[in-house]
């Protein structure tokens, strides 16, 4: 059932994803996450198979846990610290679902490694790729913001303002932890 | 019909759980507004054509680097 679900907020986050999310705040069915963390899961074990000298896929999705707890305790806390009354729940909810487009985007870059790997070269057909790939790229992550936007507008219930505050405080101290990251080659790019 | 209000009571209080956003200025609202119509339902019809664009300025101003970025975001995973 939590599966049918997934699918459903799923294909409703792609059409009106505003209207889906503030459903998805209030739910309570933890199945739901608990799947999307199990997807998430199946794609480290899938990618440990095309990087070179890998870190275990348990390790990476411990790391990744790591990463999405941090994330939302921050804002949970920092909410907290503004208005009293904002719950936990939904922010671990909209957090969850707002992993979609990374998800999608990070299982089709892999899959995409194997037919198409890199690099890539100045020919004409290596810049239309190019073009393709950054466009296919720059979607989900403006995919990714506007859900990212809408967790914490459901979550915390601020206003634009203040979510943007709160954004840019998030970005001071994980930039600079996500670069770590890089350096010890456990993400290049940021899985969250 | 007690069913009714019942659904409709349920769907306000779902819709007005949240305060609309104020920005401040009149402007900014009324622009706010008009971009949040476009995200809130169907945005790919919005982010696709405008992302397609934002890409061919970005090659026209930065060329081969382009390339690069694409090699470099493929080993992203």
């Amino acid at each position: 059932m939590a599966f049918i679900f997934i699918l459903r907020n799923s294909f409703f986050l792609i059409f009106s994803p505003y209207k889906i999310m503030r459903k998805i705040a209030a739910e309570t069915d933890f199945w739901q996450v608990f799947l999307i963390f199990i997807f998430i899961f199946a794609y480290f074990k899938f990618v440990y198979f095309l990087k070179d000298g890998p870190y275990p896929a348990s390790f990476t999705f411990f790391i990744f846990l790591i990463n999405f707890f941090l994330m939302i305790l921050f804002f949970y806390f920092l909410s907290r610290f503004l208005r009293k009354k904002t719950q936990f729940l939904p922010f671990i909810f909209t957090f969850s679902y707002s992993l979609l487009p990374t998800f999608l985007w990070f299982t089709s870059v892999s899959v995409l490694y194997i037919f198409l790997p890199p690099p890539r070269t100045s020919s004409l057909s290596g810049i239309f790729f190019s073009i393709f790939f950054i466009t296919y790229s720059l979607i989900f992550l403006f995919w990714k913001m506007i859900l990212f936007y809408l967790a914490l507008r459901f979550s915390t219930q601020f206003g634009f303002y203040r979510i943007l505050y709160m954004t840019i405080l998030f970005i001071v101290w994980f930039f600079p932890y996500s670069v770590l990251l890089y350096y010890l080659k456990i993400f290049r790019v940021p899985f969250i | 019909m007690k069913l009714y209000s019942c659904r409709f009571k349920k769907y306000i209080n779902e819709v007005f759980f949240i305060a609309p956003n104020d920005l401040g200025f009149k402007l900014l609202n009324i622009w706010f507004k008009k971009i949040s119509f476009f995200l809130k339902n169907m945005p790919f019809l919005f982010i696709v054509p405008l992302t397609l664009l934002f890409v061919l300025l970005i090659y026209f101003l930065f060329g081969k680097h382009l390339v690069w970025l694409t090699s470099f975001l493929q080993h992203a995973f």
